[in-house]
């Protein structure tokens, strides 16, 4: 008896913080909508699969569970780094910029060095 | 896809229809899952598990599990289209990341040549304007010679100008001769002589002549010192030049080697030096001490005549000193001549270290040392004399 109480506690111990998780991701985008209601529906499962006793349906809805959270968090990591990513071209593309400004300065510079250069070739 | 997805996940708890592995398996094939493999093989790997378990729950009946797999199989095969394509992004950041940093360490060397040559510019600008300077004054000379006595009362002005050439023209020949000297060579008594000539030449045109014949005749004795000691080659005289702008010097490159330069050196009018002359020499010595090839020759600029008979001296003995004291090897050290005013806009404190074994581009043959130096082109008519 006492193990089986453990064992209740424990499983309400993983919904609650796979709860916890969803909860943490805050509001959801639009397209985050259906996979929100999808992991919300799982937890919801799983408390009724351990209710009813069904250990094994419960596990497989808490992974279920898991793997939808683990999904949205892997999009929105794949869009934040889409914007580090363009924020990085932009970076690299106004050095690339300023490379072009300090080349056409220093082949300026060249000229004007060359212009003014002693008639005996000396620099 | 993710239509499919969230029917699959909305269809989880309601028992599904059955034989779940007939679409999951062209649901993941039109995931190309073996693109992502590369990258996300965990999540590609739990994906072809999950649809392997579905087969084994279908075989043995159990339709909810299979229902169950077949969502959690999806959902794997979902996160390892994601995790491969963020990675995918992710080297693409890095590459990004590393062109900027690539073009960065190009602008900082953009900016740094910029930087000298501005400098250099600077110097040549000045060049030209004393070559174009001296050439005029020496055709005038010229004229003025070939009028009668009377008239060249007239150009008394020029030729003061002309004197003041040719005395600039001998200095700079005194710092390159005595430059070769401190690589070794033996003293030229034919600079010496043209000096001497230049200086008690009647008229001043004979003055600017000889000083300029003095000037070259220098220049070749550097030349041949310098062949005849082992060189320094451009990469290292490049070191030098950065080591010496990343302690905050600035560098000049002159035909009788480096100079790194130091304003500020000592307090006011005095030959006291300055404690942050103190401190920059004590950096300035250990600089020099890491390059340790050929003389290091202290040259102090002046601001007045007065100065380089009295001033000047002073104020060389003492960086000599503190040089000395800062670990730079005595023998390696010692003062060039005072450098008279010459007219530009001079600091009244400027030391200069020159280390004459450190040419930029190093001759290949004969006398033809780079120079920034003002030289008087003669004109063909005068070629006579």
């Amino acid at each position: 008896m006492l193990v089986a109480s453990s064992y209740a506690s424990l499983a309400r111990a993983d919904e609650a913080a796979l709860q916890a998780r969803l909860e943490a991701l805050g509001a959801l985008t639009e397209s985050e909508t259906d996979l929100g209601a999808a992991a919300r529906a799982a937890i919801a499962r799983a408390e009724g699969d351990h209710a009813r006793g069904d250990e094994a349906a419960r596990a497989r809805a808490e992974r279920i569970a898991d793997a939808t959270i683990s999904l949205i968090e892997r999009r929105r990591a794949r869009a934040d780094a889409a914007t580090r990513l363009e924020a990085a071209r932009r970076d690299a593309e106004a050095m690339q910029q300023r490379v072009q400004e300090a080349r056409a300065a220093a082949s300026s510079d060249a000229a004007e060095r060359a212009r003014l250069a002693p008639p005996d070739g000396t620099p | 896809m993710k239509r499919s997805l969230v029917l699959a996940l909305v269809l989880v708890g309601c028992g599904g229809a059955s034989h779940a592995s007939g679409t999951l398996h062209a649901d993941l094939e039109a995931l190309h899952l073996d693109a992502a493999a590369e990258r996300a093989p965990d999540l590609v790997a739990a994906a072809r598990a999950a649809e392997a378990d579905v087969r084994a729950d279908e075989a043995r009946g159990d339709v909810p599990a299979a229902e169950d797999d077949a969502t959690l199989a999806r959902l794997y095969g979902q996160a390892a289209i994601e995790e491969a394509a963020r990675l995918t992004i992710e080297a693409q950041r890095f590459e990004a990341e590393r062109a900027e940093i690539a073009a960065e360490t190009e602008l900082n060397g953009l900016v740094q040549a910029a930087t000298t040559s501005a400098a250099d510019l600077a110097r040549l600008v000045a060049a030209r304007t004393a070559r174009e300077e001296g050439a005029r004054s020496l055709a005038r000379a010229e004229v003025d010679e070939a009028r009668p006595a009377r008239a060249r009362h007239d150009s008394l002005d020029d030729a003061g100008e002309m004197r003041s050439a040719a005395g600039a023209i001998r200095d700079r020949a005194r710092l390159l001769s005595a430059a070769a000297v401190a690589l070794g060579a033996a003293p030229s008594t034919t600079v010496d002589d043209l000096i001497a000539r230049s200086s008690a030449a009647s008229t001043p045109i004979e003055q600017v002549r000889l000083a300029d014949a003095a000037h070259a005749a220098a220049r070749a004795a550097l030349a041949a010192a310098r062949r005849a000691r082992p060189s320094v080659d451009p990469a290292r005289v490049a070191s030098l030049i950065e080591a010496a702008e990343s302690e905050g010097f600035h560098t000049i490159r002159l035909e009788r080697g480096v100079g790194i330069e130091l304003d500020g050196a000592f307090d006011g009018t005095t030959t006291r030096l300055s404690r942050t002359g103190v401190g920059r020499l004590a950096r300035l010595a250990a600089l020099v001490a890491s390059y340790p090839d050929g003389p290091a020759r202290v040259e102090i600029d002046s601001a007045t005549n007065a100065d380089v008979t009295h001033l000047a001296p002073a104020r060389g003995s003492a960086v000599v000193h503190a040089l000395v004291a800062g670990g730079l090897d005595a023998s390696r050290v010692s003062l060039a001549d005072p450098i008279p005013p010459d007219g530009t806009p001079s600091p009244t404190a400027r030391v200069r270290v020159v280390l004459s074994a450190y040419v930029a581009t190093p001759p290949a043959s004969g006398g033809s040392i780079p120079t920034t130096s003002a030289t008087v082109s003669e004109p063909a008519a005068a070629s006579g004399e």
